[in-house]
């Protein structure tokens, strides 16, 4: 069995030998086994279901939050040359959709949103055909305690099982064991496998800096940037100060920078990324929607200039330097004022109290659609679909109407206080990470026991706490290879009919 | 002051005072309703109508804020907006440093969906032929659309010899590109995919344009309008550009219930026949035939005006020096509804 593992990999993928944990991996789900496999990022977990696709005769469904990346995976494995993929969602038009839908059976991988996956119609299509895999993406968005809670994933369970109860593999980057306990429970896996991997990466050098004020802040970057190892990705709270810092590196010399956020048009976050990946671009400054689906080994440097919004945020954020395996530096520098982003994201993100009153409270609002009082609460898209999520799961909201009935003094007492739960908790994760940030004992260690692993060995390089920032940068100078560093020189002569000519004639001569 | 001030200076100073800042922000954003539809031709807004189709509105409403704000822009009572002394002066100023290319054409290509499939086609195209000049069969394409990318295989597979269709391609760019700047040309290369280089962003190219990355684009897809006019007069001359022309109904610039009034028109059917039927208010009709008398060249609205009648109210704009309705309504009393004021002013030709 195993030996045929290895030469179906082999056939279908060129690959030599599986990475730690993918053969326990495919192994289970092929068997028909559900499994929870806690991967890092990079650890090669797109062929934990690509592989069982091909093999399996039935077709396999893999769950993602993450629409545009989606979009990537099945251009990247389109690009391939495997043809059997596609993906459904916001992001084809209709006509494709149905397209899609008429020739399920011509497919052996479907990627699904979440959203897409609880519209009826979608589920009645799928359950005609035969689904041998159930795939999550990003599974920790099942939890509260996971650091994207997403009210779409609670559905799935439920959608499963319309679809026969499919094995089911549950994959994320990060989980704690809270995650994965509520990960097991809302998607009803039984006699699940667990593979765990220490979020512990050894060649990654955890140095974290405090400062005294914003200014005294930057001044450190901009010292820094020059001598730490490039590629690098610095991460900021907003896409203001995204655009800002890259604008900052650009006047302090460093020719190939670039910013990237999520409010840039579709076509410019193409081009940054893949200039990126091309090593055309040495530093980009971005938020955190750069970097997920990212396959890029050589990123020597991931900087934080604002603190995630948990531990976990973090690790995977940290995770995308050094997968080539070679010692890379994770530096995230702090003043106390960086709190006051992710706290007001807080304040921000759950629906008010007063609002809420206001909605169960308002008589002439029974019977509405909620689709027609949208406009009339100021309210944003995601705030709405948590109330609606909730309401519906109490019968408050039926077919999209309002019913009030007679619980809902009840209802509104409970969804007052779930927020506030809620809110709690991601105050208290944001303090996790205050804390992690302030220590002065071992920062791996730290990162350790936050997700019950097993400390390992300590590397040579571990961390601020153990070394100091300032050595490893000196050390890192002597004997790592920066890839390139490329100043701004004098504009050079640029002939566009010459750039053209090599891009669309042929050298082999004109035919 | 960068060109995203000009553009809105600009347009202000154009429509006399006599729109509503919301009414230019649809124009500019390329908004498909009746009225819109009527201001562009009311105003003659058709070269830079949907010019900022792209940009975010909460950044455009920003700017116009600070307009206001800084007094470059005021309103008057009836509501349009204006220009003040300091506007006039910083336009005047701006219009030095910015404009808008002639061979830019936004109503045409812009409001409609054929630039940027165009271009992306072209885009695509252009890296698949440089990745097969370098034997390389596979690579991350620059649009995942699925349209695009079933468009440019059907030319591929059209063209078997894909260097004499570098080649071919390749003399209609220099072509074009040769009328331009080499600052101008040089975007356009740099925009490029292929397999030596990944294309720039706006942001990115946009030092030789006053670090405006607005205008930069609006310098790009002057090309690229360039690229689709002159494929289209003259498709012999252009035989791969103008097999990336679209054939496509969406694009064309009337909306869908418009065309639908239209087959009704043509079947015979009256205005209030047509309401009924299709059950929408007489007035949506109305919208439907003075956009078609806008943009359809075979509309003819003599059924509903003499040609004695449109020259009237033709000479009654002319004299009071307006395009608002209102006020040559107030002159011509009853003699004729708004919807028959609409159609005279709005019509591009006279009553045959």
């Amino acid at each position: 069995m195993t030996n045929s593992l290895l030469q179906s990999l082999e056939q279908q993928f060129g690959f030599h030998a599986f990475r730690e944990g993918q053969e326990e991996i495919i192994q289970s789900v092929i068997q028909g086994t559900d499994v929870i496999a806690i991967l890092p990022t990079g650890r090669g977990k797109t062929l934990c279901y690509h592989l069982p696709a091909k093999l399996l005769d039935g077709l396999t469904i893999v769950v993602s939050p993450l629409v545009s990346l989606m979009e990537d995976q099945v251009t990247q494995m389109r690009a391939s040359g495997d043809k059997r993929v596609a993906h459904l969602s916001s992001l084809i038009n209709d006509t494709e959709k149905k397209k899609v839908l008429a020739n399920l059976h011509s497919y052996h991988l479907i990627f699904l949103s979440p959203e897409m996956l609880s519209l009826p119609f979608i589920q009645r299509t799928l359950s005609k055909v035969k689904v041998d895999l159930f795939v999550v993406d990003e599974a920790h968005c099942i939890s509260q305690w996971g650091h994207e809670f997403r009210t779409d994933y609670l559905r799935l369970k439920g959608v499963r099982k319309q679809l026969g109860n499919p094995p089911c593999l549950a994959l994320t980057a990060t989980a704690t064991k809270e995650v994965e306990k509520d990960i097991c429970v809302h998607l009803g896996l039984k006699k699940e496998v667990v593979v765990r991997f220490p979020v512990n990466r050894e060649n990654i050098f955890m140095a974290v800096e405090s400062m005294e004020s914003i200014r005294e802040k930057e001044e450190y970057f901009i010292n820094k940037i020059h001598s730490v190892q490039w590629p690098a990705i610095v991460y900021t709270g907003t896409r203001q100060r995204a655009m800002n810092y890259a604008a900052l590196l650009s006047r302090s010399g460093i020719e190939k920078v670039a910013f990237y956020h999520g409010g840039m048009t579709k076509e410019d976050r193409i081009l940054v990324q893949q200039q990126f990946i091309r090593d055309e671009i040495d530093i980009i400054c971005c938020t955190n929607a750069f970097g997920m689906g990212i396959n890029k080994s050589n990123i020597r440097s991931v900087i934080h200039l604002h603190l995630p919004s948990t531990i976990e945020q973090y690790v995977q954020e940290i995770g995308r330097a050094g997968r080539d395996g070679k010692q890379s530096l994770a530096l995230l520098i702090y003043c106390d004022e960086d709190l006051f982003l992710p706290l007001s994201f807080i304040e921000t993100e759950f629906p008010d109290d007063d609002f809420l009153k206001q909605l169960m409270t308002d008589e002439s609002i029974d019977g509405k659609k909620v689709a027609d009082l949208k406009q009339h609460f100021p309210l944003n898209e995601t705030q709405w679909r948590m109330v609606t999520f909730y309401l519906e799961k109490e019968n408050v909201v039926q077919n999209g109407e309002f019913q009030f009935g007679t619980r809902r003094k009840e209802v509104l007492n409970e969804m007052i206080s779930n927020f506030d739960q809620r809110r709690k908790e991601k105050i208290y994760q944001l303090d996790c990470l205050k804390r992690f940030v302030q220590t002065d004992t071992c920062y791996r260690k730290n990162v350790t026991v936050y997700f019950n692993d097993a400390m390992a060995e300590r590397p040579e390089w571990c961390c601020s706490s153990c070394q100091s920032t300032g050595q490893y940068i000196t050390w890192a100078e002597k004997n790592i290879d920066s890839i390139h560093r490329s100043l701004k020189n004098k504009e050079e002569k640029y002939d566009w009919k010459d750039t053209l000519k090599k891009i669309l004639i042929s050298k082999n001569g004109d035919v | 002051m960068n060109s995203l001030h000009y553009v809105i200076l600009f347009s202000v100073s154009k429509m006399q005072g006599e729109r509503t800042m919301n009414g230019i922000i649809h124009i500019l954003r390329g908004k498909r309703s009746a009225q819109t539809i009527q201001d562009i031709s009311l105003y003659s807004c058709e070269q830079w109508a949907a010019l900022l189709k792209n940009i975010p509105i909460l950044e455009v409403n920003r700017v116009i804020h600070t307009l206001f704000k800084v007094r470059t822009l005021e309103e008057n009572r009836s509501g349009g907006v204006e220009l003040t002394d300091e506007g006039k002066r910083k336009l005047d100023y701006l219009s030095k440093k910015y404009q808008i290319p002639n061979s830019y054409e936004g109503l045409k290509y812009d409001w409609t969906n054929v630039t940027p499939f165009f271009w992306e086609q072209l885009a695509l195209l252009i890296q698949t032929i440089s990745y097969l000049n370098e034997r390389e069969s596979t690579f991350i394409p620059v649009s995942y659309s699925k349209d695009v990318q079933r468009a440019v295989r059907d030319i591929l597979s059209a063209n078997k010899n894909y260097q004499n269709l570098g080649s071919q391609l390749y003399a209609e760019l220099e072509k074009i590109l040769n009328d331009r700047s080499d600052q101008e040309a040089a975007v356009f290369v740099n925009k490029l995919t292929s397999f030596q280089r990944v294309g720039r962003t706006f942001e990115q190219l946009s030092s030789t344009f006053h670090d405006d990355p607005l205008y930069t684009s609006i310098v790009f897809r002057s090309i690229i309008h360039q690229m689709i006019s002159h494929s289209q007069c003259h498709p012999v001359d252009f035989p791969v550009l103008a097999s990336l022309l679209t054939k496509s109904e969406e694009d064309t610039m009337i909306t869908k219930t418009a065309a639908v009034t239209k087959t009704f028109i043509e079947k015979g059917f009256s205005l209030n026949e047509i309401a009924e039927r299709r059950n929408l208010k007489a007035s949506t009709i109305e919208d439907h035939m003075v956009e078609l008398a806008i943009h359809d060249p075979y509309f003819s609205i003599d059924s509903f005006l003499s040609s004695q009648e449109f020259t009237e109210i033709r000479e009654w704009a002319d004299k009071l020096n307006t395009r608002k309705m209102k006020l040559i309504k107030d002159k011509v009393g009853d003699k004729y509804s708004y919807f028959q004021i609409r159609l005279a002013i709005s019509s591009r030709k006279g009553v045959h």
